[in-house]
């Protein structure tokens, strides 16, 4: 039995070896970064695409032209609730990828679109992977593949605590240092689980 | 040190069990929201502090010191009769309408029930906050995914180490890495 958990424990972290580093790598960026205020804005590179908006279209539907008319890869038709009216009446939407995200504006005046397209940084690109799952809107299956691939390491996290402190159990339990840093580390988190509730 | 390095990915693996336990279980929480019920209790309580403050530094402090309230202040903003505020940490959250006139304060204290919890703590994260204890999560969550980076090398040592697994073992790794680093060039590049 500890041989065939031994195993599993470590086929699966040979599977998840590289989303486990998207997963480190999250945390890390989210350590170092500063106040939403002070954060640098990356500048957007900005385009125009000639657009003629369509008579009769709802907001939404005119949200779906564009994306058709744009192809922008690994991008999904924007949700409902993310198409909204700016100040000058235009018509305003974004899509997002793992690693941009490109702002529309509906120029219905002008017949034209203006794209602002920000370039995830590499740390933000694997941010944006580490939360790519399971019920993302892009049917692209690029994206997809990433999403079931998350979905089976967040599984594996969990299948690989449960197998790693069977293993503990089962071959040294008695290992003092072992106890205290599972002490340590239940009695932390508790307590600020409880302080910050 | 192949002692040392069984160790290491054991005494990290066990300090952080419940960390990453979180992490997993929280992610199977966001991904699959209806599977579970995440609701939060609500409730509204009154109480008067100073009238007349239009700063809402001020506004908070006041009701962190005479009534309990504690968190981040996250938001401020001018309404016509006073201001709107937010004040949080993990597991709470007070929104908050303050009265300039008659300096009454409306609050809607929303808790998270244990499951929310578990997805709050997922996202806590910086060093920056005013409420400190915030901070030490963030130090905490800083710490844990060190702790991923030092249980995947370790991890990948003592299967090496291991002859007789060395053959499978390089198989699930290259189909590993050639899945994830294929599509993570791919998507980068798209």
């Amino acid at each position: 039995m500890t041989s065939l958990i031994k195993k599993l424990h470590m086929y699966t972290g040979l599977l998840n070896f590289s989303i486990l580093f998207v997963y480190g790598a999250s945390g890390l960026l989210l350590t170092a970064q500063p106040a939403p205020g002070n954060r640098p804005r990356p500048k957007p590179e900005t385009r125009f695409v000639d657009f003629q908006v369509p008579a009769g279209l709802t907001d939404k539907q005119v949200a779906d032209r564009v994306w058709e008319t744009l192809q922008l890869p690994l991008t999904a038709p924007p949700q409902p609730q993310g198409i909204r009216r700016d100040p000058s009446n235009n018509l305003r939407f974004g899509f997002f990828t793992p690693s941009n995200a490109h702002q529309i504006v509906v120029l219905e005046k002008e017949n034209r679109l203006r794209v602002e397209t920000v370039r995830n940084d590499i740390w933000r690109y694997l941010f944006a992977l580490h939360g790519t799952a399971l019920g993302h809107p892009s049917t692209d299956w690029r994206i997809q593949a990433w999403a079931w691939y998350n979905e089976f390491a967040i599984w594996s996290l969990i299948g690989m605590v449960a197998s790693g402190v069977y293993l503990w159990l089962a071959s040294r339990p008695g290992f003092r240092w072992a106890q205290v840093s599972l002490a340590a580390g239940l009695g932390i988190f508790a307590l600020l689980f409880l302080l910050t509730r | 040190m192949h002692g040392w390095l069984r160790n290491t990915h054991l005494l990290s693996g066990l300090f952080f069990l419940l960390f990453l336990l979180v992490y997993g279980w929280s992610s199977v929480q966001m991904v699959h929201r209806s599977w579970f019920n995440l609701q939060p209790s609500i409730s509204e309580t009154r109480v008067t502090v100073q009238s007349a403050v239009e700063d809402g530094r001020a506004v908070a402090r006041q009701l962190m010191d005479q009534h309990g309230v504690r968190g981040d202040l996250n938001q401020v903003q001018q309404t016509p009769t006073g201001l709107r505020l937010r004040i949080g940490r993990p597991g709470t959250s007070y929104d908050i309408e303050y009265s300039a006139e008659t300096g009454e304060a409306k609050i809607r204290k929303t808790v998270a029930n244990f499951k929310a919890m578990l997805n709050r703590i997922h996202t806590v994260s910086g060093l920056w906050h005013d409420y400190s204890l915030i901070n030490v999560w963030g130090v905490l969550v800083g710490l844990a995914s060190l702790g991923m980076f030092v249980m995947g090398l370790t991890g990948i040592y003592l299967w090496f180490k291991i002859h007789s697994e060395r053959t499978i073992g390089t198989i699930l790794l290259i189909l590993s890495l050639g899945y994830s680093l294929t599509l993570m060039v791919w998507m980068r590049l798209a």
